[in-house]
């Protein structure tokens, strides 16, 4: 009850025009980005957030989150006509979509995907309202041990999921690590790595360093082969015939709730429930051999997924303050920069502006639905824009975007540098996302530890006195050294190197 | 056979840059980093009036992160080995890439000096020229530029110079 009453605050908070129109701006520059080969929602989110300093922080996540769901969405339009995935998440929709395209069925296979969508997107988030509060009451009782050995459980999902091999993995964590200790030490305030310049007083800004690893190493790529893609397949009827419902619901709401479990998870992203979802389908399907020549739910069930896993990734976020994902990241950096602290606490000293956040993405999922259907057409067209043409907007864009994190050069070089630096560790198959997830629990955990040490007399013993905190710890060992064992056996999954 | 390969046959410093194993050398440059900030710790207390002073996290991190290096290497030269030759692209594309990284260099070298709109054209004008014919290239450029400019210092208030 108390949910609803704050869902209905929220809704308040979330149909005022100024928050409407942020919210369709998020889910177009979402949808936008969605389209685009090589600018992800994280590429986004870290170029906009620079522009989001003068508004209301309600305002700017409301619009931040747009572009996070609004990417799901974009990804399948370009997936299905062009066979060009517009974001990872979409890859996999490549593989029945465009056959369904080529079948002269374009336009059921984008219905079907939008339907999919919302309804894997409007039932996370009906997820995120029944679960959030109570998980957020549950955390109040962490203290800084609980909340060090939680991150540290953060940490090994990370470094057990992502990427093909857990040393590349483990060198991404410790790189973002390394990172997140430059500049003033939280408890002390001692100066450290800062090498007497005074713009790495405050470390270095974790905007510029996703723009980097994420935005221009990706520009970097696409500079390679300026290849240029494919005419659209033309569209016709937008929904499924009688038979075909049937398998496409039972899709749906498979991928609802896989895409949503797995959001609950750290350390994924929302390619991995879009390819379980599409792996579970062809298992349980009757006729199995129709995958990859256009079976319909080959295209519902993984965009169901994908979507699914956004409102899911937002409970770790909202409750516990820990990012699941690269995107995630960014918002919650987002949220620091507007002054809120993700977590817990947030339900109950911000509930206007979480609810606020919450309604809206129940808001942006319907404009989405809107958009997608009738103007898919118009979508596909925006993805035939030349690579060559393409990239040097995006670079400028990028370049304008960390200039003004700081207005100054300064940004702008780090950004140059990681840019390399991404590039080169896509190039040796190191996985990136680690290195911004770290980053941003680098801090957050430094201070939790040493927190934890001074309230236990100097000892680390706190750590596995409290109940909550050796859980923690013990979950962190089991994945850490399943982790291990899978490397060594060569029976880690494939799908994680895939997604990187 | 295709280009990397034959890139990788080349003889010369060309080759020999092709024949390097990008993972070990990646693995070296993470180490010294790693070594680094170990060696930096120590100039840090370790401990302090409240408990574990700002050295410890570092020194612990950074001892840990070059333990890493050491199994990362041992496993770029034993397990998985990426050569130059063979995860970079052939010297056209690498050319496409380097010229946006030297696109930026000089927007850095220029902005404060001659302003946005003119360091901007030139970042843009360095990324056009290979794919585009001059005169077209130059009003893209300039063009584009404007349009940022536009938006980002009037809309956004952006204090671009």
């Amino acid at each position: 009850m108390e949910s609803l009453m704050g869902l209905l605050s929220g809704f308040a908070v979330a149909m005022t025009w100024q928050n409407l129109l942020y919210c369709l701006i998020g889910v177009t520059v979402g949808q936008l980005v969605g389209v685009l080969p090589g600018i992800g929602p994280t590429t986004a989110t870290a170029l906009l957030i620079p522009l989001t300093y003068g508004m209301q922080p309600v305002s700017a996540i409301i619009m931040l989150a747009g572009i996070y769901y609004g990417g799901m969405y974009g990804g399948t339009i370009t997936s299905v006509l062009i066979n060009t995935p517009g974001e990872a998440a979409s890859v996999i929709t490549c593989l029945d979509g465009h056959e369904m395209a080529k079948q002269g069925r374009a336009g059921v296979a984008l219905g079907v995907a939008a339907l999919g969508s919302f309804v894997g997107g409007i039932a996370s988030i009906l997820g995120l309202v029944l679960i959030g509060p109570p998980l957020a009451d549950f955390a109040l009782r962490f203290g800084p041990t609980e909340m060090f050995s939680l991150m540290l459980f953060g940490l090994t999902m990370v470094v057990g999921l992502m990427g093909a091999s857990i040393v590349r993995g483990l060198v991404a964590m410790f790189i973002g690590l390394s990172l997140s200790i430059i500049g003033m030490d939280p408890i002390s305030g001692v100066l450290r790595y800062t090498f007497n310049q005074p713009f790495l007083i405050n470390g270095l800004d974790l905007v510029t360093i996703a723009m980097g690893l994420f935005g221009l190493s990706e520009i970097f790529l696409g500079m390679e082969n300026l290849a240029a893609v494919g005419k659209p397949e033309k569209l016709t009827s937008l929904l499924p015939n009688r038979d075909e419902l049937k398998s496409t619901t039972g899709a749906v709401l498979r991928g609802t709730g896989l895409g949503f479990l797995i959001g609950l998870i750290p350390g994924t992203n929302s390619a991995i429930p879009a390819l379980l979802s599409y792996s579970m389908e062809k298992k349980l399907s009757k006729t199995p051999g129709k995958f990859g020549k256009g079976a319909i739910e080959g295209v519902a069930g993984p965009e169901t997924a994908n979507n699914s896993y956004c409102g899911g990734a937002m409970i770790p976020l909202l409750t516990l303050g820990i990012p699941s994902s690269p995107t995630i990241a960014i918002l919650l950096g987002a949220f620091i920069m507007h002054g809120l602290t993700p977590g817990p606490i947030l339900f109950t000293q911000n509930p206007t502006f979480v609810w606020g956040v919450i309604a809206s993405m129940f808001v942006g999922n319907a404009m989405l639905l809107i958009m997608n259907l009738p103007l898919a057409g118009l979508w596909a067209k925006i993805a035939l824009v030349p690579a060559k043409l393409l990239y040097p907007i995006v670079l400028i864009i990028s370049i304008i975007g960390a200039y003004t994190v700081s207005n100054d050069l300064w940004d702008v070089g780090v950004m140059l540098v990681f840019g390399v630096i991404g590039y080169i560790m896509k190039k040796i198959d190191i996985p990136m996302a680690p290195i911004v997830l770290t980053y941003v629990l680098g801090t957050m955990m430094e201070k939790a530890l040493l927190q934890s040490v001074k309230m236990n007399n100097g000892s680390l013993v706190g750590l596995i006195e409290s109940p909550i905190s050796l859980t923690m710890i013990i979950l962190a060992a089991v994945v850490l050294s399943g982790s291990v064992y899978a490397e060594i056996k060569h029976k880690k999954s494939a799908i994680a190197g895939e997604i990187d | 056979m295709d280009e990397t390969t034959n890139e990788a046959s080349r003889k010369g410093f060309s080759g020999w840059v092709r024949r390097q194993n990008a993972g070990l050398w990646f693995g070296m440059g993470f180490l010294a980093f790693s070594i680094l900030f170990f060696k930096m710790s120590f100039d840090l207390p370790y401990q302090s009036k409240l408990g574990a002073g700002p050295g410890m996290y570092p020194r612990w991190l950074s001892g840990l992160s070059i333990v890493v290096a050491l199994i990362y290497i041992w496993q770029s030269c034993s397990i998985q080995v990426f050569r130059v030759g063979d995860c970079f692209p052939g010297r056209q594309a690498l050319l496409n890439v380097a010229t946006i990284f030297f696109s930026c260099l000089a927007f850095l070298f220029l902005l404060n000096t001659v302003g946005f709109i003119i360091a901007g054209s030139v970042l843009m004008f360095i990324t056009f020229v290979r794919n585009y014919r001059l005169v077209p290239a130059l009003a893209l450029s300039v063009g584009i530029t404007l349009i940022c400019y536009l938006i980002f210092k009037v809309c956004f208030s952006v204090p671009l110079p």
